[in-house]
């Protein structure tokens, strides 16, 4: 299965954010919202970064 | 812990805390949980954590090896990629499972490899994370 940076980006982000959502909280309206926090986290991180980056010569 | 009782055990001045689980009790929950990721806390009665877990760290591993990931070795001369065996081994029998079952592991040119390395060794350290959830909950730290 060949996968581009940013879809196995995402789709690591998000199972990593299920295990952390489900091991940080107690309910699931808790685990949900930390969950969807620690997944905009990283996708979030990993854009700015490519951005920063963007201007850095080849 | 706040609300621990220590109590006298025998006549030999041993104390224990009330509410902990035996050693053994421990060590056989943490070892249960790390050879199959989710089964710790089914052991415990929670079912949907465990169903959740599992789902998950199983489903992270299985990309990995989609994507060709590497298996590492301790054979290697290299300090990090015996770490990465290691990383790997903390998922459990699944990584021996996949060897059995013809995993050779990986081709280190294709691709997505280095992606699903990452993916294998990340699958390994959830499931640390999971043991030392378990152990938690055992304790009685955590609900």
């Amino acid at each position: 299965m060949a996968l581009t940076h940013f879809p196995a980006l995402v789709i690591f982000s998000f199972l990593v954010s299920v295990v952390f959502g489900v091991l940080a909280k107690e309910t699931p309206r808790e685990r949900l919202v930390y969950g969807a926090k620690v997944f905009g986290a990283f996708v979030g991180t990993a854009v700015v970064l490519g951005w920063l980056m963007y201007f850095f010569p080849r | 812990m706040a609300g621990k009782v220590l109590e006298e055990e025998s006549a030999a001045g041993k104390t224990k805390v009330a509410g902990r689980p035996p050693f053994l009790t421990l060590v056989r929950l943490c070892v249960a949980a790390w050879l199959l990721p989710g089964l710790g806390h089914l052991l415990l009665g929670k079912r949907w954590r465990a169903l959740i877990l599992f789902a998950s760290i199983i489903t992270m591993f299985a990309l990995g090896l989609a994507m060709q990931g590497q298996f590492f070795s301790t054979g290697s001369p290299s300090l990090l990629e015996t770490l990465g065996y290691y990383g790997e081994l903390c998922v459990g029998l699944v990584m021996p499972g996949a060897r059995f079952f013809g995993y050779s592991g990986g081709d280190p040119f294709f691709v997505s490899s280095d992606f699903g390395t990452a993916y294998l060794i990340a699958a390994g350290m959830l499931n640390v994370l999971a043991v030392l959830d378990c152990f938690d909950i055992a304790m009685g730290r955590k609900a």
